[in-house]
């Protein structure tokens, strides 16, 4: 990533607080030095909230207590709150079905998660494509 | 040969036979002794007979004689006529010659077999006769050294010392009765000769009692016919005919008269020159035993007709309740258990039969029982089978849940990790710290791999992948790159023979795991100094268009025990190192490669290489062989499966 500037504000919603803390460090190295805000969530209700605020791009996580990462993916996108924000699906399985649905309502990338050195990569990843990509379209893992 | 296949054919073969030799030696015989005992009758009889007749031909001879010394006794031939008074040609003074006519009149007359009678003197001068015959004429003409015929007899008639004999006549088949005539001093002076009539000895022969076929005759010593009952006249020289008789004993013997064969007999009358012959024509005589041979004959045939019915019958009683017995066999051999035999004959057959019967139908009950085992065996099978599958499947949704969740941890350990080595600067980080710390990325990296390998197991069993068709060669070589450090590291040179290996259809992802598991293997368990490894495929059938493919995978170090080598492919099991090296390992990897490869319709083993290592041959379909769904075991037949018990926690494949 090139330069400085605002801070991108960026949604990590994870049950799991270490994975939060996984997606924060390697989102921050991978935009380094573009300062971040980070915006976590824990659970679906925390992150539909949080993107209602505003945010650049959104890691969800696919499974979570109560609203799930695909169900909050359905309600931004199809839902009375609609919201383009560039969606970033971060899969422990990397279940067909769920990438499928997720596809259906237009993702950016999926980030399977692992060992951080990979994960990191990933993100990288992930991140670039979010940011360039029209954030409306669908696209296939 | 064909005709004795057959118990029928053999009973009706050999009654036949023994009838056939019943009845000709039946006949043979009784025709033999009808014969020779119709021929010793016939014989006797014959023989009897003809003696009566040569008995009467005696007495018949002797009263010729008795008549001829009548005549000669009579005082008319007493007295001598003197010689002045003998004239030639038979002239005899009237007066005595009227006398002596006489007398020959009357013996002609009365014997009634005297054609005439001569008197002659002892030169064998004629000089009376009755009735008148021309002397010179009976007398015989003079033979050749002039010596009259008469002479001769005279001669012969003084040489006897008989007062008369009997000669043969001047024609054939007549004879003479010749008589000395004796004066009262009895000196002899004349001769009488008796020419018998032709027909003279007829009266001796039986004519009514005679047969049609029969013959009767007499003959005199030289065979000349004297009298006979038909068929001859007296003269016949029958010499040749009858001469055997002589000789035969008991003048009896086998002749040919007129082309036909007779039984003849020949009798000789005692005194006389003469015997008597009786013949019978053999066909005639036997005609009786002819008869009787054809009445055995018909007998036998009458035998031999109900014999054979008999026989078939048998046959048939025998016959067709063994073929019967045959095809019930056959059929049962066949398959038709249960198949019954009828046989109504109340005999042994039918004891056969009904065993047979018995024996069929508890054929048929031991199939149906066995059946129905085989059905229950395959029940059990199928059931077990399927609970096998059901385990295994269970056991592989365990293994994907549970690795699965495993992940999670996993991976916050790693990041905990991070974290804690972040927290220790590295220049506070002591020998012991930092070991531990790698130990610890090692731990998880190798748990990590577990997991990911046992989710990949899982997958492949879930899923085809992206089968497509892949370059062999190019995923070797992305393997071979991918592992070059480590190949590097240990000193491990490979030879991949790149242009051997084919195309083959499969996920190539998949693919990469398999190379990538075994050349792995290969370097951790091939030798610490001077590792080698080679890759290379062969076609297997046509070269050019080849069903399948094997590829082989081979080290040069320490090898696989051979009790492992069918035990490293399960899962969770790893080979030991002959070496006794601590190999890391998670006994995923080659449970992995070989259910890759069984899922695109091929199979993986090892045996050992030829410098003592280990090498792995992985079979695949060519790309052009027909596609094969890789299937699960599917229990169908008992034969066909070949399923492990699980033990607990164990290994599946």
């Amino acid at each position: 990533m090139s330069g400085t500037g605002p801070a991108l504000r960026i949604l990590i919603a994870d049950d799991q607080a270490l994975h939060r803390e996984m997606v924060r460090r390697a989102v921050s190295e991978a935009l380094s030095p573009r300062p971040v805000e980070i915006v976590e969530a824990a659970d679906g209700k925390e992150a539909l909230a949080a993107l209602q605020t505003g945010v650049e791009v959104a890691f969800l996580d696919v499974r979570m207590p109560g609203l799930t990462g695909l169900q909050v993916l359905a309600k931004i996108r199809d839902g009375p709150v609609h919201s383009t924000t560039p969606i970033v699906m971060v899969s422990s399985s990397m279940d067909p079905r769920d990438l499928d649905e997720a596809a259906r309502y237009g993702v950016s990338a999926y980030v399977q998660k692992g060992r951080y050195p990979d994960f990191r990569v990933q993100v990288v990843d992930a991140m670039m494509k979010a940011l360039k990509q029209d954030p409306a379209s669908a696209v296939k893992p | 040969m064909a005709l004795f296949r057959s118990i029928r054919s053999k009973i009706i073969l050999g009654v036949v036979a023994l009838l056939v030799l019943m009845a000709v030696s039946l006949t043979v015989v009784a025709t033999e002794r009808t014969e020779a005992a119709l021929e010793e009758y016939i014989v006797q009889t014959q023989h009897a007979r003809a003696t009566k007749i040569a008995q009467d031909l005696e007495g018949f001879v002797q009263s010729t004689h008795a008549l001829a010394a009548k005549a000669v006794e009579h005082p008319a031939f007493i007295e001598p006529i003197p010689e002045a008074q003998r004239g030639q040609n038979g002239t005899v003074p009237a007066s005595s010659e009227s006398a002596k006519r006489e007398v020959l009149r009357q013996l002609v007359r009365t014997g009634d077999q005297f054609e005439n009678i001569v008197a002659y003197d002892l030169e064998g001068l004629p000089y009376l006769s009755y009735p008148t015959v021309n002397a010179w004429t009976v007398a015989e003409t003079p033979p050749e050294d002039g010596v009259p015929r008469a002479f001769i007899l005279a001669q012969l008639l003084n040489q006897s010392k008989q007062p008369s004999f009997i000669t043969r006549g001047t024609d054939p088949g007549s004879w003479d009765l010749v008589a000395m005539v004796r004066d009262a001093e009895g000196r002899p002076w004349a001769m009488l000769v008796f020419h018998a009539r032709l027909d003279a000895l007829a009266p001796v022969l039986p004519q009514g009692d005679l047969g049609a076929a029969e013959k009767a005759l007499v003959m005199d010593d030289q065979g000349t016919v004297l009298a006979s009952s038909s068929g001859y006249t007296p003269g016949d020289d029958l010499r040749s005919q009858f001469s055997s008789l002589s000789r035969a004993p008991g003048g009896t013997d086998l002749v040919t008269l007129g082309g036909k064969e007779h039984l003849a007999s020949r009798v000789a009358a005692d005194g006389t020159a003469w015997s008597v012959v009786l013949s019978i024509e053999r066909a005639v005589a036997f005609a009786a035993v002819d008869e009787i041979l054809r009445s055995t004959v018909l007998i036998s045939l009458v035998a031999l007709v109900v014999g054979v019915t008999l026989s078939l019958v048998l046959g048939h009683d025998v016959g067709v309740p063994v073929k019967r017995l045959i095809a019930g066999a056959e059929r049962v051999t066949a398959g038709e258990y249960g198949t019954q035999v009828r046989v109504s004959t109340r005999d042994e057959l039918s004891d056969l039969a009904g065993a047979f019967n018995s024996m069929s139908a508890r054929l048929l009950e031991e199939n149906q029982r066995l059946i129905r085992y085989q059905e229950t065996l395959e029940d059990t099978v199928a059931e077990r089978t399927s609970e096998l599958t059901e385990k295994n499947d269970e056991l592989e949704a365990f293994v994907y849940a549970a690795s699965h969740d495993l992940r999670t941890p996993i991976i916050s350990l790693d990041w905990l990790m991070r974290e804690l080595a972040d927290a220790i600067p590295k220049d506070h980080r002591d020998a012991n710290i930092e070991r531990a710390l790698q130990r610890m990325e090692t731990n998880i990296e190798g748990m990590d791999q577990l997991i990911s390998d046992l989710l990949e197991l899982s997958r492949i069993g879930r899923t085809e992948g992206d089968p497509t068709a892949v370059s062999l060669s190019e995923i070797v070589g992305a393997v071979i790159e991918e592992l070059g450090p480590r190949l590097r590291e240990r000193g491990v040179t490979l030879d991949a023979d790149m242009a051997s290996l084919p195309t083959v259809r499969a996920d190539a992802r998949r693919m990469h795991q398999v190379f990538l598991n075994l050349i792995e293997n290969g370097i951790k368990y091939g030798r610490d100094e001077g590792a080698h490894m080679w890759i290379r495929a062969q076609p297997i059938g046509d070269p050019q268009r080849p069903v399948k493919w094997r590829i082989e995978v081979a080290d040069n170090g320490p090898g696989i025990p051979e009790a492992e080598r069918d035990r490293i492919f399960m899962l969770f099991q790893r080979a030991s190192d002959p070496l006794g090296r601590d190999i890391q390992g998670t006994g995923v990897g080659l449970a992995l490669v070989r259910k890759i490869i069984r899922a695109y319709g091929g199979d993986v083993r090892v045996r050992q290489a030829p410098d003592g290592g280990a090498l792995f041959s992985i079979t695949l379909p060519s790309l052009h062989a027909p596609r094969q769904r890789a299937a699960r075991p599917v229990a169908s037949r008992a034969s066909e499966l070949d399923v492990r018990q699980t033990a607990p926690g164990g290994s599946y494949a």
